[in-house]
């Protein structure tokens, strides 16, 4: 290898870090299993608990999502401490807070919606802000995978807003409201799940390779 | 022309990882970078020596922990040696 050759290998390694953001990421991905699983559980049980009550509505979706962090953080909490790392990393910090404040946002708005009966709204809300998620994770850990379900799930959700919105079909009960819950559920739960395994597969396999 | 203790894989790699995350456990150096404890405890002596890096052995409770920092003179080493191949490439 040429002085030159070896140069531009180094400038590309350090780009790698300092530029492409390859910051350290501990994750345990089984926690992307239970946002899927609560996904799933949320999708069919938010119209029925909101039509009991707008109250009893949100304080399950709040329970849900609360279950969820709670989970996650105690998936983190052990994943960092298999490398000795006390607090989480500026990404995991980050990439929480992103989920946290978003969950926020779109459990209040749901309410809002909630009260006025627009229920296929919320799905559509839900698919749209946690795909901004998506994009934030995608870039942060440089995973495309990630970005490409983040551009999947805001094109669904803005297509079927449209679409929704033409035929005067936001307050459908029908097949529409089916297809939008049947959207969410591949966005949010199928996808994210697909990309959690892959992830964990290539974990394994570095493992295996004794990395 | 390059700093010979910046100009290796491993040890500019290992560089480039304390200058974006501060600091960072020896475990999670070593998951990063793909070597194994001796080698990484290796060009850590090295970087140590030359003071461009700060190593931390902590205990938490009864576990010992390692932790490395990157130190001033560090950061500064590293500055001259991306300067250094800046230069190299225009030059050729």
């Amino acid at each position: 290898m040429s002085e030159k050759d070896e140069v531009l290998r180094q400038i590309t390694e350090i780009k790698h870090h300092l530029v492409d953001k390859e910051s350290f990421f501990p994750y345990n991905y089984n926690a992307c299993h239970v946002w899927s699983l609560i996904a799933i559980v949320l999708t069919f049980i938010m119209i029925p608990s909101y039509e009991s009550s707008v109250i009893f509505g949100t304080l399950v979706t709040i329970v849900l999502i609360v279950i969820g962090f709670i989970v996650e953080g105690i998936l983190t909490k052990k994943v960092n401490e298999s490398y000795d790392l006390d607090d989480c990393t500026r990404s995991q910090t980050f990439i929480m807070k992103n989920f946290i404040m978003i969950s926020l946002f779109a459990i209040v708005f749901s309410t809002v919606l909630a009260i006025l009966k627009l229920y296929l709204l919320i799905f559509l809300l839900w698919l749209f802000l946690i795909s901004l998620g998506y994009f934030s994770v995608g870039f942060v850990l440089n995973i495309k995978a990630y970005e490409r379900v983040a551009i999947f799930n805001t094109i669904s959700s803005v297509v079927l807003l449209s679409y929704g919105a033409y035929f005067e079909l936001l307050e459908s009960r029908g097949v529409f409201l089916s297809l939008v819950q049947g959207v969410v559920i591949l966005g949010l739960a199928v996808l994210p799940t697909l990309i959690a395994l892959q992830q964990q597969k290539v974990e394994k396999a570095n493992r295996a390779c004794g990395v | 022309m390059f700093d010979p203790l910046i100009h290796q894989p491993v040890r500019s790699k290992l560089l480039s990882l304390l200058i974006s995350n501060e600091e960072l456990p020896f475990k999670a150096i070593k998951e990063l970078l793909k070597v194994t404890d001796g080698n990484l405890s290796s060009h850590l002596s090295k970087l140590e020596k030359e003071e461009y890096v700060l190593i931390e052995k902590l205990f938490e409770g009864k576990r010992p922990k390692t932790v490395v920092h990157i130190t001033q003179k560090g950061r500064e080493a590293f500055a001259l040696y991306i300067e250094a191949l800046r230069k190299f490439i225009e030059e050729n």
